[in-house]
């Protein structure tokens, strides 16, 4: 099946100040996204495509867990001097990416990548940029009180999402893509989890005295939904494809972790990305788990990495065993079928490897193993029990993206972790988009054509000057020669007129059927 | 909770090398292939800086660390 490779990283941050108790956390995260900005902020995201009630597996529910809650809220928020455009202050970057105030939370979603070298540089520059509007937003207010975690969750049973997303083909059954995902999305926690310091569940207070290797594990309460903030599926059913829907699917992963360290970052998309090709191919592993959402639970209480689970044919497997039958299936099917998969192939195989052999190893490339390490260390040199709340303080700041402040970016400025990407790169990736996929183009519209821009969704532009609007369609602008093109086309100066013809001839233009 | 320190067992895997001092890494073993698209600017792996860590340089950030920090940090549910 010939679909562009194609992913993307969204990131809701925790965010707090230090300085009040009363936290509005909707004005804290409104002001935060706004203080990227220089001048005043301009509405141009359109919501009207956005429907997160459609099912992948073919049905449109009447409503989510969540809507009771939400109208709550919305009439809470009816009741301030701002409209719901001001209070989501929706911004797109000139690097593609969208920043905006989501569920209380500062959320950054990077554009969309063709390669991990340039997902991990627009992962690692989304905190950049969300550092960077912290440190104004703690300049307007004359202190250094706010603070911006990099994680999933209060440790007092409120979690929030580090949500993967994959471009795949419609044609492939959802049927088939679950049965062939549910297994490694249960298991790809022990290389892609970022620990936590006890157990919690939703709304329900941490009790601490054991470290477990996930964060979002505790809030699994079913195998598939379409739901994401009650009632959290393993693997979620929204079918929103930002793309041409007769083509494409997106599959939106809540189940992850945010990651700090790069390397746990890129093996977790690459090694989903892997496993998405092999369903593809017809070629995942028959696994079949008996409790899926016991198992991710089960898993992830266990840093030994003993535990094993049910299958539905009888047996048992643990997460090594399971993530060794996706890894197996891969080296036969994929090896050599192109530089980034053997890598993946490769550090997939290293990483299993040295979970099992030599887990030091691992210290500064997987999130749980260095936090593990680094609480380790803490409560040998003071002497402290596993139980002291201390131990989940200094896991919470393992996240924050504070450089002074930040336990792994203590680590990272020691030189102690993995680097994947170069700062150069990273710089780079906060104020341009991939040269290769839509993102780069919305990106590059931004920058060239704030002034005519009317509003944007992932899929399309759409841009005001003439008697009727006019739209930039990238249903499926994925091919990477169409957009060099353009890409050019919009840097040599040509007008957006230009562009927009020109689009017609060589982009497939359409209005988009709003 | 603090308590008497006991003495560390010679065995506990925290006297193992790597687990002490985290030996620097001087090169990343497996760089990640460079994109096949034109985002060649900056590309590819960073050499860790070549000084020698300071294990108290962590330490000390960590016991800079409130330790009621996480019993006042409160979010509201998101995704």
């Amino acid at each position: 099946m010939n679909t562009p490779r194609l992913f993307g990283i969204e990131t809701e941050y925790g965010i707090t100040r230090e300085d009040i108790q009363d936290l509005d956390p909707v004005v804290e995260s409104m002001e935060l996204v706004r203080a990227h900005l220089s001048g005043k902020f301009e509405q141009a995201w359109d919501y009207k495509g956005e429907d997160p009630h459609e099912d992948q597996r073919g049905f449109r529910v009447t409503g989510l867990q969540q809507d009771r809650e939400e109208e709550a809220f919305s009439k809470l928020d009816a009741k301030r001097p701002l409209s719901f455009y001001e209070l989501k202050s929706d911004l797109v970057l000139e690097n593609g990416a969208r920043f905006y105030n989501d569920h209380t939370h500062p959320e950054y979603s990077t554009p969309e990548c063709r390669s991990l070298q340039d997902l991990v540089a627009h992962d690692r520059a989304g905190e950049r940029i969300v550092q960077h509007a912290t440190n104004r937003r703690n300049r307007a207010l004359g202190t250094s009180a706010v603070q911006v975690y990099k994680n999933n969750t209060d440790l007092h049973g409120h979690s929030y999402g580090c949500h993967d997303n994959y471009l795949i083909p419609r044609a492939l059954p959802f049927e088939q893509i679950a049965k062939g995902l549910l297994p490694f999305l249960v298991s790809r926690q022990l290389f892609a989890g970022s620990g936590k310091v006890g157990i919690e569940g939703q709304d329900s207070p941490c009790q601490h005295g054991r470290f477990q290797i996930s964060q979002r594990a505790d809030f699994m309460e079913t195998d598939m939904s379409v739901d994401t903030m009650h009632n959290r599926p393993i693997l979620n059913t929204r079918d929103e494809p930002h793309a041409d829907r007769v083509k494409y699917r997106r599959l939106h992963l809540i189940v992850g972790d945010a990651n700090m360290c790069e390397y746990a970052t890129a093996l977790k998309v690459g090694t989903t990305r892997v496993v998405f090709d092999l369903i593809g191919l017809g070629a995942a592993p028959d696994l079949e788990l008996h409790h899926p959402v016991s198992a991710i639970k089960t898993l992830s209480r266990d840093p030994d990495l003993k535990a094993v689970v049910s299958l539905k044919t009888g047996g048992t497997l643990s997460g090594i065993d399971i993530q060794a039958e996706y890894l197996l299936a891969a080296q036969k099917h994929l090896s050599g079928q192109d530089e980034e998969t053997d890598w993946v192939l490769r550090q997939w195989e290293k990483t299993l490897d040295l979970l099992q052999r030599d887990r030091s190893a691992l210290v500064g490339r997987v999130d749980w193993v260095t936090k593990y390490w680094l609480l380790e260390s803490f409560v040998q040199e003071e002497c402290l029990e596993w139980s002291d709340p201390w131990l989940a303080s200094l896991d919470l700041e393992y996240h924050n993206l504070n450089p002074d402040r930040g336990l792994y970016l203590g680590l990272e400025a020691e030189g102690r972790v993995e680097r994947l990407c170069t700062e150069a790169a990273i710089e780079a990736a906060m104020t341009s988009g991939p040269r290769d996929t839509r993102g780069g183009i919305r990106g590059l519209c931004v920058k060239h054509f704030r002034d005519q821009i009317k509003s944007v969704q992932w899929e399309h532009i759409q841009f005001k000057g003439w008697l009727k609007p006019r739209f930039l369609d990238m249903n499926d602008m994925f091919e990477p020669n169409r957009i060099h093109q353009l890409w050019q086309n919009i840097e040599e100066g040509r007008t957006l007129s230009q562009i927009l013809g020109l689009s017609q001839d060589t982009l497939q233009k359409k209005e988009p059927g709003l | 909770m603090t308590m008497s320190c006991p003495p560390i067992p010679n065995d506990h895997p925290l006297w193992k090398p790597d687990m002490v001092t985290l030996q620097r890494r001087e090169r990343p073993l497996d760089p990640l292939p460079k994109p096949p698209s034109p985002t060649e600017e900056g590309g590819g792996p960073r050499r860790p800086d070549p000084g020698s860590p300071e294990k108290d340089n962590l330490l000390k950030r960590m016991r800079k660390v409130d330790p009621k920090q996480a019993e006042r940090y409160r979010q509201r549910t998101g995704e």
